[in-house]
């Protein structure tokens, strides 16, 4: 067999199994030399690497087209009136914002008192809320959302974060939907965006995906389209708009997990609370080395066997119900 | 209700199940043509596509085997056709350098994504050989189903798997060391 051969039946063992003969072929090739295993470790990082990454599609939107082809299809004698819907969107939506500062203007307390309602996550856990309007909020770790009782009967639809949420706002409602986090408050206009505003970081920062935003922080203004964010800075009084690229934003909302650049310290923590079970590192000083990794699925036997590769730790699991992670350094050389 | 339930109320021309065959198959077939084509607008357009055929179709559909089957050989088949289209139109794309050693390696994790690196050295693979690689990155598909969607022989998917792996550690060789002794893992 030549070594292409042996790279196949490495893809083949993750995914559909080997037959005991292809088994044994490969276990004398890893067993007869260093470098073989070596090789064969390039190959499965380099299978990791290429899973595929499939950005997401509003599905909802693309049923709509679809239907509207559909039916475009079925009925060819409709006259077709040229009309960019989300420009005319937008022109509304403009109109409709200078209307709201008018009347803001003329009454700036008028709105009644209000009971708010709130909605915390704790370590490691995402949690997907659905306001009354229809508007979708997931919520990342260690956040949380405030809305007015009674939401949907105030002129504006307000929340107040702190922590970070992506935001997929319900249209088409005729009322502004407002985010109030720490420094930086962001007026919609009808659209999908991501406030990170946990306390203590350097920058808080919105991006928006889709459609366009109002932010205001630190006395400035500015408008934001989709692919670009926002970076405000409370201890240095700034706010600076810049292009960025959104594939990632709120990356942390898809299944399985990802970690970038956490503490040891922090990850047993989060897995712990994740899994329910009891992690711990016995070595202290590995509590300080920094690890990044994306798993596709939650799979706690995937964490650790990644854990044990990169930082050559050994995972005891002689205790039911507690792993014990022993031995290993930050860095591998 | 169970799939042949869904294909009579389909086939009797009712929409709502359309909206349940659309919304339960989409995300599936995104991903498939996605993965096949790279490239977003060419891959929404190709699902709906196949959604539309299918509506076209639906009462003289005849489905042999499932009805996930035949959406995925429906879906590679219009991406297949959609990929003979365009290669009379597009231009070669101008290679990027790749890395050739380690410090620059590291240099490149640092200023570019390394998504787009390793996008640039599978796109570099013979044509046949990246389309076969990228489809066994799907969970979704096993090495048969390759075979019979690109007319091939089991035996030579499997090669061009061996082949694409084998090419690309060389190329990304400077990379991969990077990456196993760095003490992290990709996050893509």
């Amino acid at each position: 067999m030549n070594t292409e051969a042996y790279f196949f039946l490495i893809d083949k063992k993750r995914r559909e199994g080997l037959t005991p003969d292809e088994q044994r072929q490969l276990e004398s090739w890893l067993q007869a030399s260093e470098q073989n295993r070596a090789t064969a470790a390039d190959i499965g990082a380099l299978l990791d690497a290429t899973a595929p990454l499939v950005p997401e599609v509003n599905v909802p939107a693309e049923l709509a087209a679809f239907k509207k082809r559909l039916h475009a299809d079925e009925a060819p004698t409709l006259t077709v009136v040229h009309r960019n819907p989300r420009r005319w969107m937008w022109a509304a939506a403009g109109i409709f914002a200078i209307l709201v500062c008018a009347v803001w203007m003329l009454r700036p307390d008028a709105e009644p008192e209000a009971t708010w309602l709130q909605v915390a996550t704790a370590v490691e856990n995402d949690r997907r809320v659905d306001l009354p309007d229809g508007t979708v909020v997931w919520l990342n770790h260690h956040s949380k959302l405030e809305y007015r009782d009674g939401f949907t009967n105030f002129r504006e639809r307000r929340v107040r974060l702190t922590g970070e949420a992506y935001f997929e706002v319900q249209k088409n409602t005729g009322k502004s939907f407002i985010v109030e986090a720490p420094g930086v408050t962001t007026t919609v206009l009808g659209t999908a965006f991501n406030v990170d505003a946990y306390e203590g970081q350097a920058y808080n920062t919105v991006t928006v995906r889709e459609g366009r935003v109002r932010v205001e922080g630190m006395g400035k203004k500015a408008e934001l389209t989709a692919g670009e964010k926002a970076d405000v800075s409370i201890e240095m009084g700034s706010m600076e708009v810049s292009e960025t690229n959104t594939d990632a934003v709120a990356e942390w909302r898809k299944p399985g997990l990802t970690f970038r650049d956490v503490q040891l310290g922090a990850l047993v923590l989060q897995l712990s609370d994740r899994f329910g079970r009891q992690i711990r590192l016995e070595d202290g000083a590995m509590a300080n080395c920094r690890y990044t990794a994306h798993f596709p699925k939650a799979d706690l036997d995937a964490v650790l066997a990644n854990l044990e590769s990169v930082f050559g730790l050994k995972a005891d699991t002689s205790e039911a119900g507690v792993v014990r992670l022993r031995g290993g350094q930050c860095s591998q050389q | 209700m169970n799939e042949n339930q869904l294909l009579e109320r389909l086939k009797a021309g009712e929409e709502s199940a359309l909206d349940q065959l659309f919304n339960t198959w989409y995300p599936y077939l995104f991903r498939i043509a996605y993965t096949m084509l790279q490239e977003t607008d060419a891959a929404k357009d190709c699902v709906q596509e196949v959604f539309f055929r299918f509506w076209q179709k639906r009462e003289t559909l005849e489905i042999k085997s499932t009805l996930k089957g035949y959406l995925q050989r429906s879906i590679v088949n219009e991406c297949l056709a959609l990929r003979r289209r365009q290669k009379g139109f597009t231009q070669p794309e101008e290679h990027t350098t790749l890395p050739d050693t380690a410090a620059s390696a590291l240099q490149h994790l640092e200023s570019e994504s390394m998504e787009s690196l390793i996008h640039e050295a599978i796109n570099r693979l013979p044509e046949q050989c990246a389309l076969i690689f990228r489809m066994s990155r799907l969970e979704e598909m096993s090495y048969r189903e390759i075979a019979e969607h690109l007319d091939l022989s089991p035996k030579t998917v499997e090669n061009q798997i061996g082949k694409a792996l084998k090419t690309l550690r060389e190329v990304l060789s400077p990379w991969l060391s990077v990456l196993l002794t760095a003490a992290t893992t990709p996050f893509w």
